[in-house]
């Protein structure tokens, strides 16, 4: 019967805020006065239980108890800070590693394309050296040998690399490739960067909230799918064999060429307009 | 936009109840709570969310009950405590201690700033004297932000009784 009471008691501390309120001033009067006659260890499972922490250990890797009001508050305020400090110096280390790495990376790219393409211009000079060499040589060796034939061949030779030089050009196509591998890389700078977005996206907690919320997570990862979808198919346009998937990136480059020739233009008939005016 | 001291919304309200230690008190479902009992007390502390990751302090309503070895007067507890805010945070009273009512009952209410952790803080506190209990409800914030808080502050302030 009396359990019955102590159960209906806590129903009604949960429940009547007016009787919890109460209770903090008078707990056995308030009892009474409600019509309830608990017993003495009754009232000290309703204290204990309405009083949770008051006699908790304390946390673990503590010297000590804190020896006064301004220590106790300080000390939990500390261990607060502290925590925060380490989750913010952790996100942003991450933040300040992913950015060196993304440098690093385009440093790497930018000094390799030089390189190589150093070399491209380096054999394209070679080449076309070669093919004045032949042309000569040809000319020589048919005026002193008057053998046709050969001569022939030499100048065939010193066409083709010719041919190959300003028909077929390779060094355009380096530029393109190039080109590319950069843009591609940029890419990945722009979708590391994203990450750290929506990292911290993710981790900031929205108003009137303490801790990050599974909502912003879940959004924060759909956003991160997003941008992965975005820079894999960057990706495929950039470093894909398919010239078919390049032709919307050099027609919207075409555009903006033929938008800025015409803005030159512009410019030079207002210049033009103006001296002749 | 709104931001962590918007006044939410009153279902996000929870209630605070310690028997123990007579204390009762709504505060705001989003603020984050920690008690700790220890040799010179029992301190309950209401922590404002994190702002951003960088945020690196919290505001906050902490409440101290700290048994009487005697019978003190409210103005004799408010004296004592004048003198250890002022050693342990070089305070700068803004407002001096002055006659107010919180929780039900007479206290004193003051007002100031200081230096704690190397940081600069500004303090609003109450004093209340109940049976052989002292009560120090103090609410703590960057100087910057106290206007900020301040209204929600009020409002927990207004909820609370003490037995």
């Amino acid at each position: 019967m009396s359990a019955d009471q102590l159960r209906q008691v806590m129903d009604l501390v949960a429940t009547n805020e007016a009787f919890s309120r109460q209770l903090v001033h008078d707990l056995e009067g308030t009892l009474k006065a409600n019509g309830y006659d608990l017993s003495p260890s009754e009232i000290a499972t309703l204290r204990a239980t309405f009083s949770p922490s008051s006699r908790a250990p304390q946390p673990p890797g503590q010297a000590g108890p804190p020896v006064s009001s301004v220590d106790m508050i300080n000390d939990m305020i500390r261990n607060q800070q502290a925590q925060s400090r380490v989750r913010a110096q952790a996100q942003s280390d991450r933040l300040i590693e992913l950015g060196n790495a993304t440098l690093d990376i385009f440093k790497n790219t930018l000094k390799y394309s030089a390189r190589t393409y150093r070399m491209v211009t380096l054999m394209n000079s070679v080449m076309f050296w070669m093919g004045v060499s032949l042309f000569g040589f040809a000319a020589l060796y048919g005026a002193f040998t008057q053998n046709l034939i050969y001569t022939g061949v030499f100048c065939g030779l010193g066409a083709a690399s010719f041919i190959s030089l300003f028909f077929l050009g390779p060094i355009d196509k380096t530029q393109v490739a190039l080109s590319n591998l950069i843009q591609a890389e940029i890419a990945f700078m722009s979708y590391f960067e994203q990450i750290g977005f929506c990292e911290n996206y993710a981790m900031l907690p929205p108003p009137n909230s303490g801790k990050p919320t599974h909502e912003c997570i879940e959004k924060a990862s759909e956003l991160l799918q997003k941008r992965s979808r975005e820079t894999v198919e960057l990706l495929k346009i950039y470093l894909g064999k398919d010239p078919e998937l390049t032709k919307p990136l050099a027609a919207q480059q075409a555009a903006e060429e033929k938008l800025v020739d015409a803005a030159e233009e512009a410019g030079a008939g207002k210049v033009q307009a103006s001296a002749t005016g | 936009m709104p931001n962590a001291a918007t006044p939410p919304q009153a279902s996000d309200f929870l209630v605070y109840m310690n028997l123990e230690h007579g204390i009762w008190m709504k505060y705001p479902s989003s603020w984050e709570r920690i008690e700790q009992p220890g040799a010179a007390g029992f301190a309950v502390v209401f922590l404002s969310p994190q702002e951003d990751p960088f945020d690196e302090f919290r505001e906050n309503l902490n409440i101290f009950v700290e048994p009487l070895p005697q019978p003190m007067t409210l103005e004799q507890v408010v004296a004592a405590s004048g003198d250890t805010v002022l050693q342990q945070f070089q305070a700068t009273f803004l407002e001096k201690a002055t006659k107010d009512q919180i929780g039900g009952r007479p206290a004193y209410r003051t007002v100031y700033t200081g230096s704690m952790m190397e940081r600069a803080l500004k303090w609003l506190q109450y004093y209340v004297v109940s049976g052989n209990r002292a009560y120090y409800v103090t609410y703590t914030s960057e100087p910057a932000k106290y206007d900020l808080f301040l209204p929600m502050v009020q409002q927990m302030l207004g909820s609370l009784e003490i037995g």
